[in-house]
């Protein structure tokens, strides 16, 4: 069907398909030939077009080069509404609410951890619950749980998982305000309350990458990265709790469509005026969710410091394990942008996207304020991921905003399907990496090759001016769920 | 064959198929369960009632397919068999037999987030229902 939508070329890395029917706005493709041809594959361009339909959307409904066929919105879509008529989409922010990466940079290299390599990986494997159907070790009394679900990160370092300078580091400052208990389910505080501090599944991992390459040398030493330095990449979100707000609440809000009358392509983009009742209500069960997730990367962290404490016998001074920073990649965001030339709040949901904010912004942190935001682009387990920085450009082009990671070009039959036969853990450990997963196939759903090569998404946002390539990690140790 | 797994890039789409809407809910079920794990393996020694509601045909699926991934992810029970009675248009009273999660004997192989509305929509054919169904894993 994608054959049928119209792209019309605006410069090599982007393409805009011209508003028609009941699109409100026109829709844009930050991409190149190449990975045009893949996108064209599935049905995402017309995802575009779906949200280009939705109340209140300004100037465009934008796609980053890690476009792919989601449901509602693609994954890797970015859509901005005003504030006084415009509307809130459960789908537009995805189940999995505030999905995100951290990274946390240790004063260890490549040379003094590689010796003892397997020990940390198993370490982390025994100490970081993972895998489908596996509860977190921390028990939540109601108390805990309603003030987890208000203050998020903060409340995980009160409870002594991390450092208040980690705050700093964590998207404003790890703590939404407005969770809201009373407009939660019963079925989703069930569903969050023994997932806390654990990994999941699917494409969610514990990475331990080597800074291997340095593009940007001041802004790597602004973020505290050097060569050949261990890090650890973190991408998980809200589990079970944010997917079962975001299933109550896409209910709530075809109620309202009905109600109200709004007609829109697909149901799935469900959605309310963000000033309604139902809006309002979404929003505060959202920051619930939010908080959640940011406290559990922060508990997952805290797991991950200890695995190396316990491995290589040092204390907190000599690990380092600085968090760089926290960004999210499924969110809906109260920012303001210029819009034809003037100052609006808008609503930004980036579902599948990260916020890559310049220098000098007033919402990054003043650690970062000369140089910029860092952004975090996981690739595979077998290739590479990048550090970004956002450019003054984001702010004009795409709302602050660009990629959040490779884009899978293989669904999870086809890649199972190619990985029949092969020990894709001796595949990787030829490459030098050790990766555990708890689940059979977990390794071959996520197999390198069932995704989209990194760096040419890095490469889309970083030739059409909205981020600059930092620092490229490669991975020596990989736990999946 | 009541379902099959089709390619989706990112999610896992299922197709269905049913002679009747009760049949058609019963094998979304079915499929919903094999996704996450081998159903030959569960021992239907629990039974659990679900009562759901719906606007319409398409709405009552998903809601019936949510509930017991509700009880699958906060109840930790895994389902062999379901029972299926439409009261009204609106309205389904199942019942899904089944035990509760042993990790060393069910292995778990899908965590499935949500079942989406994402282009849902139940066909008729001549010889009774169709409908893809796109989970979020």
């Amino acid at each position: 069907m994608n054959e049928e939508i119209k792209l019309e070329k605006i410069h090599d890395y982007l393409w805009e398909i011209p508003q028609k029917g009941g699109m409100r706005v026109p829709g844009r493709v930050y991409t190149n030939e190449k990975m045009l041809r893949d996108i064209r594959q599935d049905k995402s361009l017309e995802q575009v077009v779906n949200v280009a339909h939705l109340p209140g959307i300004q100037k465009y409904s934008i796609a980053m080069p890690d476009i792919h066929w989601g449901y509602g919105f693609p994954i890797g879509g970015i859509a901005a509404m005003n504030v006084e008529e415009g509307v809130i989409s459960p789908g537009g922010v995805g189940y999995d609410i505030n999905c995100g990466v951290r990274l946390m940079a240790t004063n260890l290299t490549e040379e003094e951890v590689r010796p003892k390599l397997r020990d940390l990986v198993t370490e982390l494997f025994s100490c970081v619950p993972c895998g489908v159907g596996v509860s977190g070790k921390i028990k939540l009394s109601n108390k805990d749980y309603k003030e987890l679900i208000e203050k998020g990160a903060k409340w995980a370092i009160e409870r002594g998982w991390g450092d208040r300078e980690d705050l700093e580091r964590i998207e404003d400052h790890g703590s939404f305000r407005g969770g809201d208990v009373d407009t939660i389910s019963k079925k989703a505080l069930e569903r969050g309350k023994d997932a806390i501090g654990t990994l999941g599944s699917g494409n969610h991992f514990l990475e331990v990458d080597v800074v291997d390459q340095i593009y940007k040398p001041g802004v790597a030493d602004a973020f505290g990265l050097f060569k050949d330095q261990v890090c650890v990449q973190i991408h998980c979100g809200s589990r079970g709790f944010g997917h079962q707000i975001c299933t109550d609440y896409i209910d709530i809000m075809l109620s309202y469509m009905r109600k109200e009358g709004i007609n829109l392509p697909d149901k799935q983009l469900a959605c309310a005026h963000i000033k309604s009742e139902e809006g309002r209500d979404y929003l505060s069960a959202f920051a619930a969710a939010v908080n959640y997730a940011w406290a559990n990367r922060q508990i997952i962290m805290a797991f991950a410091r200890d695995a190396f404490y316990s491995v290589f016998r040092i204390g907190p001074r000599e690990l380092g394990g600085h968090l760089v920073y926290d960004v999210s990649h499924n969110i809906a965001k109260f920012e303001e942008h210029k819009i034809n030339g003037k100052t609006k709040k808008v609503c930004v949901h980036r579902k599948g996207a990260t916020r890559a904010f310049p220098k000098n912004h007033p919402l990054i942190p003043e650690i970062y304020r000369e140089v910029g935001q860092p952004v975090f682009i996981p690739g595979d387990m077998g290739r590479a991921s990048f550090v970004l920085v956002g450019t003054e450009a984001t702010l004009d082009e795409t709302f602050g905003s660009c990629c959040h990671g490779a884009g899978r070009v293989l669904s999870r039959k086809k890649a199972l399907k190619s990985g029949k036969g092969r020990n894709l853990f001796a595949e990787l450990e030829g490459k030098g990496i050790i990766a555990m997963a708890r689940g059979k196939r977990t390794v071959a759903e996520e197999m390198p090759e069932a995704y989209k090569e990194v760096e040419d998404v890095c490469d889309v946002v970083q030739n059409a001016g909205i981020a600059e390539k930092v620092a490229r990690l490669r991975p020596i140790g990989v736990i999946k769920g | 064959m009541n379902y099959e797994i089709l390619d989706h890039t990112a999610d896992v789409c299922v197709r269905v198929y049913g002679k009747s809407f009760d049949e058609l809910l019963r094998n979304a079920a079915y499929a919903m369960m094999e996704l996450i794990t081998d159903r030959e393996k569960i021992i239907p020694s629990q039974k659990i009632e679900i009562k759901t509601k719906g606007e319409t045909k398409e709405e009552l699926l998903v809601h019936w397919l949510g509930d017991i991934l509700y009880l699958h992810q906060a109840k930790k029970m895994v389902f062999r068999d379901f029972e299926v009675h439409i009261i009204s248009e609106t309205q389904v009273k199942g019942k899904a037999f089944g035990e509760k999660i042993d990790l060393e004997k069910h292995e778990l192989s899908s965590d499935i987030k949500a079942v989406t509305y994402h282009n849902l929509k139940i066909e008729t054919l001549d010889n009774g229902l169709k409908v893809d169904i796109v989970f979020d894993i």
